[in-house]
């Protein structure tokens, strides 16, 4: 690893935490909440961290290869979680771990909380959260590949480092171009929910910080009890709507706006997603109707629920801890799953899925004539072996991180329920799990130590695992 | 200007290189994923498919793409990609055509099938060959203009030059027949300056020089360099290339021996290369090579398509040829290593087709919209020679050059008047029609007017 460049280039990355805390202070005097000093001591501590590194280690050669990019996103993504954790420490919300993970949480748009009470936190350290919420969904080195020139393949190995899915794929030919694109998407969809959830009632400023969150697929809200506070259909309705569209690979927006109708549309894992989400609707509608009065606000809360967990955001209409079984499930099948490929969701990816079970019928149709020839195809092209493999692997490895974190959660107190839940709900960046851990709940009763563990869980599920997993493989770290 | 490549072999691969870090959108096809994979360091667009079907184009892109360059194994392929390429909408096409066979109805290529531009490796490399043969005190960067009437050769002082260590001005005053070359580029180490009156040459620059190639051969005798140009000259290897160079050589006398050890491959060669002797046997055979007279020849190439037998072959013709020994490497990165090992006339086919796509899409670019007709780039890129033609109601025209502003990065190396190569003092004058070839440190200048003003 070429680990002067690593660190010069994680050093300017950090320049991105004091870039954050600016407009949380112009929040902040806007609603003269008191924090305008902590967010200016935010932004000069980031920066005298952030500066020397970036401007004195200079790099031996400026050559970024895919394990470079992966070191920078693991190391960055932790550092950034360090540092944006500062005005929370300052001001004396919470203690510097407590911190640590609400940012981490909000960087990886988990959306798991330490906060006993929201509803009391400055707008400032509310706007702060849902904007990590934002940055973090379509990806800080992304943002960096959008606005800075990158050179000898620098943008290419970032924003594969921290782009969702089995295979980075760029949709215009310079990787600048391409993040551009994206962040443009995104932020014309988060704009347009901004004045959706103004026209359902609400005020601007929750408007803007519910579309942060929902946006980044994140989950945090201003709220005590998230969206169930404002007891109104539309706003369930429009963030059940935009929660689902923020899970799609935001490739179909561009094909849609490029008039590729027909391109657009040729994506199984879309269809998988579209049928997946009706299907557990459906089911879950059916199973709660008895609990909520009736079928139709069965459906309501059960399409905002699928919503908020199979897009991995974790907002909560209902609490799902009181419903029946079978709708918990279906649930936590939910949140080891995910969303779409290239979007802003977290969890296993629906493309995994999909090539999995492909390839497990495969394996079942060799058993009984093994000379058979099968190639396996996605969207009518086929799938090389080797992504395959990458993909199984993937899932094995995917699967021993959350037995770590149900590990570490059962011998942190936690019920078998609550350690199973709560260590998929962390890594596929969910938030909300069962029972003690449950979306009316929160995490501020853990351990320390559990917090520590589960704060890197996050980061590991947000980053697929490898770019976190390279930084404790001391022959990652030798020189080449 | 987005640009789409199809095939990623060696060529392929260097041109989406050079391409990606001139800033340019670059979108790469090929069938396999492993040359793509191997990309993965390169800011490109990969896509993988036969870019020989619409799909594929489809999926580049190819409609809204300005140039597409097709440098896939066999030239059927090319051809057909080029022109599927001009059917869903690319602007320019540029495809490699190696066959002889196709190099004979080239017109008919270029016209009915709408390629713009044919690059052909193999010759380009016989040409470059046979460049260096007619022009043996040339180290590199030769580079014709104006249709080959106007030669530029790069030439390393040693320091015995009468030229040396006086300002250039001075230089011409007092000579002759000086005052038919220019020295239009000097390379100092990794500085490259264009040369003005002031400008003092020093031993161990390298000087670019420009005439027509009678006044070059004729100043570079009265430096006592080395002009005699080959007229013997043996070639190991029946390549296409070794055909395209002893048909180049045998146009303009030079006597040819062609060593082959394939014997089929041997008489096809035999039938096709009137002037040439061929012989049927192994190229690397130190026996067979002093029998057949590398001690006396004036020039031993080595072109057959293994680059292991090629050095081989010509590090032994060093220790014994008096003439001069090129080998052809198709692996540009050991150039250095070889250099030190004594050969240092070295030549690369995919480096050297590489430049022609390269001339080709830079010319494309900014000719697009101006007199441009050809660009090279000399001292590793860092200077321009930008052949202009000059427009009709130019500002300029029939002016004294002593009376016009040139931009002081700039220098006009050379008018070609017709047939005739003027060498521009300051009482010369550009007119209509004239092809103009600047040198210069600006990058891209579309238009003459840049340069000169009146």
């Amino acid at each position: 690893m070429n680990k002067s460049l690593v660190f010069s280039t994680v050093g300017r990355l950090m320049l991105v935490v004091p870039v954050l805390f600016v407009p949380c202070l112009i929040v902040s005097l806007l609603y003269a909440d008191g924090h305008a000093l902590v967010f200016l001591a935010g932004i000069c501590i980031s920066l005298a961290v952030a500066l020397p590194v970036a401007l004195l280690v200079k790099p031996e050669s400026k050559q970024m290869y895919t394990r470079d990019g992966m070191a920078i996103a693991g190391l960055s993504w932790i550092l950034m979680s360090v540092l944006g954790a500062l005005p929370l420490v300052i001001s004396g919300i919470c203690n510097y771990i407590d911190a640590f993970f609400e940012i981490a949480s909000g960087f990886t748009t988990t959306g798991a909380t330490i906060m006993r009470d929201i509803a009391s936190l400055p707008p400032s350290m509310s706007f702060l959260r849902c904007f990590t919420h934002w940055l973090g969904g379509m990806g800080v080195l992304v943002l960096t590949t959008a606005i800075l020139p990158s050179p000898n393949g620098a943008g290419a190995s970032l924003a594969k480092a921290e782009s969702s899915g089995p295979s980075f794929s760029k949709l215009l030919p310079k990787v600048g171009d391409n993040s551009k694109l994206l962040y443009l998407i995104y932020t014309a969809l988060t704009l347009l929910l901004v004045i959706a959830l103004k026209i359902c009632g609400m005020n601007l400023f929750e408007s803007i910080l519910h579309a942060l969150s929902t946006a980044g697929t994140g989950g945090f809200s201003n709220q005590a009890q998230s969206i169930l506070d404002y007891h109104s259909t539309a706003i369930d309705l429009v963030i059940s709507v935009f929660m689902l569209l923020f899970g799609i690979n935001f490739a179909l927006y561009f094909r849609l706006l490029a008039k590729e109708y027909k391109t657009a549309f040729k994506n199984e894992e879309f269809y998988l997603y579209v049928g997946l989400s009706a299907v557990s609707v459906l089911i879950i509608a059916l199973n709660i109707r008895n609990l909520v009065g009736g079928f139709f606000p069965a459906l309501e809360h059960s399409l905002f629920q699928v919503g908020a967990i199979i897009s991995t955001t974790g907002f909560a209409s209902a609490d799902f801890n009181t419903w029946p079984n079978l709708s918990k499930i279906i649930i936590l099948l939910l949140m080891l799953f995910g969303s779409c490929a290239g979007s802003t969701a977290g969890g296993l990816k629906l493309i995994r899925v999909l090539l999995l079970f492909k390839l497990a019928k495969r394996e079942i149709g060799k058993s009984f004539a093994p000379r058979k020839v099968k190639v396996i195809k996605l969207d009518a092209k086929s799938v090389p072996e080797d992504l395959l493999n990458r993909i199984a692997v993937y899932f094995f490895i995917y699967i021993a991180v959350i037995i770590l974190g149900v590990l570490t959660l059962a011998v942190s107190g936690c019920t078998v329920g609550e350690s199973i839940s709560g260590a998929v709900s962390c890594v596929s960046n969910i938030g909300p799990a069962f029972e003690r851990l449950g979306p009316m709940e929160n995490y501020a009763w853990l351990p320390p130590v559990t917090k520590i563990i589960l704060s890197l869980l996050m980061i590991a599920g947000r980053l697929e695992i490898y770019p976190l997993l390279i930084l404790f493989f001391p022959s990652a770290w030798r020189k080449s | 200007m987005r640009i789409v490549i199809a095939g990623m072999g060696k060529l392929g691969t260097m041109v989406a290189r050079t391409l990606v870090s001139e800033m340019h959108d670059v979108t790469v096809i090929d069938m396999d994923s492993a040359p793509l994979e191997k990309l993965e360091d390169l800011d490109v667009l990969p896509i993988k498919g036969n870019a020989v079907s619409i799909d594929t184009l489809e999926e580049a892109d190819v409609k809204h793409a300005d140039i597409l360059i097709s440098t896939m194994r066999s030239d059927e392929c090319n051809m057909l990609c080029c022109i599927f390429a001009k059917q869903v909408g690319a602007k320019y096409t540029v495809a490699r055509i190696r066959e002889p066979e196709y190099l004979k109805s080239m017109s008919f290529v270029t016209q009915e099938l709408q390629i713009n531009y044919v690059a052909n490796p193999e010759r380009a490399t016989a040409r470059e060959i046979s460049r260096m043969l007619r022009l043996p005190f040339a180290t590199s960067g030769i580079e014709t203009f104006a249709k080959g009437l106007v030669e530029m050769v790069e030439m390393r002082v040693v320091g015995d030059e009468p030229f040396v260590g006086k300002p250039i001005a001075d230089v011409f005053k007092d000579r002759q027949s000086s005052s038919k070359v220019l020295f239009c580029g000097v390379r100092r180490g990794s500085e490259s300056i264009i040369p003005k009156g002031d400008t003092v040459i020093q031993a161990g620059d390298s000087v670019f020089v420009t005439a027509d190639y009678a006044s070059l051969t004729t100043y570079l005798r009265n430096l006592g360099k080395n002009s005699k140009a080959a007229r013997d000259v043996i070639i190991v290897g029946g390549s296409r290339t070794a055909y395209y160079l002893a048909d180049t050589l045998n146009q303009s006398g030079v006597k040819t021996k062609l060593i082959e050890i394939n014997q089929e491959r041997a008489l096809y060669l035999d039938e096709m290369l009137e002037d040439t002797t061929v012989i049927c046997a192994d190229g690397t055979d130190q026996q067979l090579l002093l029998s057949e007279g590398l001690r006396n020849t004036d020039a031993f190439i080595t072109l057959t398509d293994r680059d292991e037998e090629n050095l081989m072959a010509g590090l032994y013709a060093t220790k014994v040829c008096k003439g001069r020994v090129i080998v052809k490497n198709s692996r540009t990165s050991y150039s250095g290593l070889l250099s030190e090992m004594g050969l240092d006339s070295i030549i690369s086919p995919t480096q050297i087709a590489c430049n022609i796509m390269l001339r080709a899409v830079r010319t494309r670019i900014a000719g697009e919209q101006s007199g441009v007709e050809r660009i090279y780039k000399i001292m590793d890129g860092q200077a321009e020679a930008i052949e202009f033609l000059v427009p009709e109601n130019a500002d300029y025209i029939g002016i004294p050059l002593a009376r016009l502003t040139v931009d002081a990065d700039s220098l006009v190396a050379v008018i070609v008047r017709g047939t005739k190569v003027v060498v521009p003092f300051g009482s010369d004058t550009v007119e209509k029609g004239d092809h103009v070839v600047i040198m210069t440190k600006r990058t891209g200048l579309t238009n003459l007017n840049e340069v000169i003003k009146a």
